[in-house]
């Protein structure tokens, strides 16, 4: 038993380590045919353009690891990005919108995880809702119109860099490191791991489990608030259909990153491998000047193929 | 018992749904509509158009005023927006009764409210098609009726074999003949360039890039850098390929298909960055940045004009008179630091 069990683990580390081998070997293919890509300038890009879709993509684990899914998450981002930019103008302190960016994107989670765990509705359809629903609050507090002028603080909250690492960046790292000790370090984390890989053994062995679904999305929907109050500072202007597809990304970074759809497996790191490749992909591609057809093949292939390495790897697992 | 209570349950769902719908476009629909559905004996009115035609006249003389219906492609950006106050300003000038709806880019959807229209006999009915392929025989039964169809923005293809009596547009290709030109002008014909196009399939971009090349033809120095990037309008997509391309690429001018995106290649290129950056739309957040230095100007498609054009023809049309063009073409204007004030 113990001996195939560290098998399992060998296996599950070498499907793990070949998302890194892609990655490394993607960095590699792309330097040689741009070096430019390698270049200070662009591992600058490459850190801004990681960060939203990661800071998401973060949240998204915690909904998945626990057994769940959320579609709704990119117009969170528009909605909470809409609110956060009328209120990002300059009338009150920049405190202020992120709280409330941060807080509307709870409750729309919050939401989401009642209906899904009390409400028992299965998790595309209540998210599949409430991402329309959501979208639809975002256009009509703006009447469809992006939102201008917001303050230069507030502009400058993405622009700005600290030791020449974006802070977009650091807000991310940021994430990543508390969203990792709290799912490996805490009791918390275990019962979220234990919801999604087995509920009924979750809820035998006392866990809430109900609380624990409702808290992962409340999680997802406030990160992607964050995601919204920095949206609106990076481009300036609060849009209302801001970050749609978003969601897709941030599912796909998970996926590639080794997060079981099924729930209860995924690491951290895996996260963040996932979401690094996602935008590797999209700004190698820019850099070589791609035609953008190409470039939705090449990303959709790479997303299938990673997850056919994953589902192989869990296949051998049985 | 149990089968009774579910079907009442049904019901009731239904019931409520029906009315949630109703309110909805309740708030949609413009104001004046007061009474929706006043059954008055048919009084033939004197251009009446067919038997629903104008069913409404309750008390001869003075005509009630024309009701018009106009069925926008979607309501969520900024130039629809406009289009729908622009819209709205011109029926209370010409003292029209305007409904506004819109089809929330699904085509079935327009054929659908374009039917219910007919049959809750308006005068007219404007619309920009979802799809140039899909509403010819919705409208060919609408003219059929008797009821004046109209496209604003753009046209269904053969549009004049659909019974549709005029179209109201601006020309995308121009649109983008205009853009272009000004950015050559600005180079001097020469230069490195790239361009950022909305969705792939989309066909007012499509036209737009048209209009790019059409100019570039007479422009050999103009060299294109890298393939044109399909941004679909998003000015955060449009911001990061524009900050990659810049760590690669020495680029003299981006040119996109619309503001949104072009205020993405602002952002990625910082306020007077030396480079050529321009859209079209002339939408507030393109006003925006062209003030603050960080695109050079835009290409206005002037939707308002063009929905208003279309609802003057429509009231023509209905008093009995013939129009001059019914290919109404709304002119492109350059909009740059010099004169945004005029247009913000």
């Amino acid at each position: 038993m113990k001996e195939q069990k560290s098998g399992f683990n060998v296996r599950s580390f070498i499907s793990k380590y070949f998302i890194f081998v892609i990655f490394l070997f993607l960095v590699l293919v792309l330097t040689i045919l741009k070096p430019s890509f390698i270049g200070p300038k662009n591992l600058v890009n490459i850190l801004k353009q990681v960060s939203i879709n990661g800071i998401l993509s973060f949240g998204m684990m915690f909904v998945i690891v626990a057994g769940g899914f959320d579609m709704s998450v990119g117009s969170t981002i528009g909605l909470t990005g809409v609110l956060a930019a009328l209120l990002g103008k300059g009338q009150v302190p920049l405190i202020v919108p992120l709280c409330v960016a941060m807080l509307a994107g709870l409750a729309v989670g919050i939401i989401n995880g009642v209906g899904i765990s009390l409400g028992d509705i299965p998790p595309f359809i209540m998210t599949l809702g409430t991402m329309t629903a959501v979208r639809g609050v975002a256009l009509l507090i703006t009447n469809g119109n992006p939102v201008t002028g917001i303050s230069p603080e507030y502009k400058a909250v993405a622009a700005g860099s600290l030791f020449g690492i974006p802070t977009l960046a650091i807000v991310l790292f940021v994430v990543a490191i508390v969203c990792a000790f709290v799912l490996e370090k805490t009791v918390y984390g275990r019962r979220v791991y234990a919801c999604g890989g087995n509920i009924l053994s979750a809820r035998a062995a006392g866990i809430n489990t109900n609380a624990i679904k409702i808290s992962t999305f409340g999680i997802a929907g406030m990160l992607a608030g964050l995601c919204g109050f920095l949206m609106s500072s990076r481009v300036t202007i609060g849009q209302p259909n801001a970050a749609e597809g978003y969601e897709m990304d941030a599912i796909a970074a998970c996926v590639v990153g080794g997060v079981s759809m099924s729930g209860g497996v995924g690491k951290p790191i895996g996260v963040i491998v996932g979401a690094l490749l996602i935008t590797v992909i999209a700004n190698g591609l820019d850099i070589l000047g791609v035609s953008s057809h190409w470039q939705k093949v090449v990303k959709g292939l790479i997303i299938v193929g990673a997850v056919l390495i994953d589902v192989k790897g869990k296949g051998k697992k049985d | 018992m149990n089968k009774l209570k579910k079907l009442l349950a049904l019901l009731a769902v239904a019931a409520l749904l029906v009315s949630l719908m109703a309110g909805c476009s309740g708030t949609k629909t413009a104001e004046p509509t007061a009474e929706p559905e006043a059954t008055a004996e048919p009084a033939a009115e004197g251009e009446g158009e067919a038997e629903e035609g104008a069913g409404e006249a309750e008390e001869p003389g003075e005509a009630e005023p024309y009701k018009i219906a106009l069925i926008q492609q979607h309501q969520d950006n900024a130039f629809q927006i406009t289009v729908s106050e622009a819209a709205q300003a011109k029926a209370d000038e010409l003292g029209v009764d305007l409904t506004i709806l819109s089809a929330d880019q699904d085509a079935n959807k327009q054929i659908s409210l374009i039917e219910q229209y007919v049959a809750e006999g308006y005068d007219a009915i404007l619309y920009e098609p979802v799809n140039p392929d899909a509403l010819g025989d919705a409208s060919k039964a609408a003219a059929d009726a008797g009821v004046v169809v109209i496209n604003i923005i753009s046209a269904v293809t053969d549009w004049e074999n659909y019974g549709i009596s005029a179209i109201s547009l601006g020309n995308n290709v121009t649109a983008g003949e205009v853009e272009m030109q000004h950015v050559c002008d600005l180079l001097e014909g020469k230069g490195n360039y790239a361009i950022l196009t909305g969705p792939s399939a989309d066909s007012g971009g499509l036209d737009r890039l048209q209009g790019y090349r059409n100019v570039l033809e007479n422009y050999p120095d103009m060299v294109e850098v890298v393939e044109p990037k399909d941004c679909a309008w998003d000015t955060a997509q449009a911001q990061a390929a524009v900050e990659t391309w810049l760590s690669a690429y020495e680029l003299d001018a981006i040119i996109c298909e619309n503001d949104g995106m072009a205020v993405g290649a602002g952002n990625a290129a910082g306020a007077d960055s030396g480079i050529i950056i321009t859209g079209v739309d002339g939408t507030p957040d393109g006003f925006e940045a062209i003030n603050d230095g960080r695109i050079t100007g835009t290409v206005s498609q002037d939707g308002g004009a063009m929905a208003a054009n279309g609802l003057e023809a429509a009231v023509k049309l209905l008093n009995g008179e013939t129009l001059e063009e019914t290919t109404i073409i709304t002119d492109n204007i350059w909009i740059d630091a010099d004169n945004v004030a005029d247009y913000e």
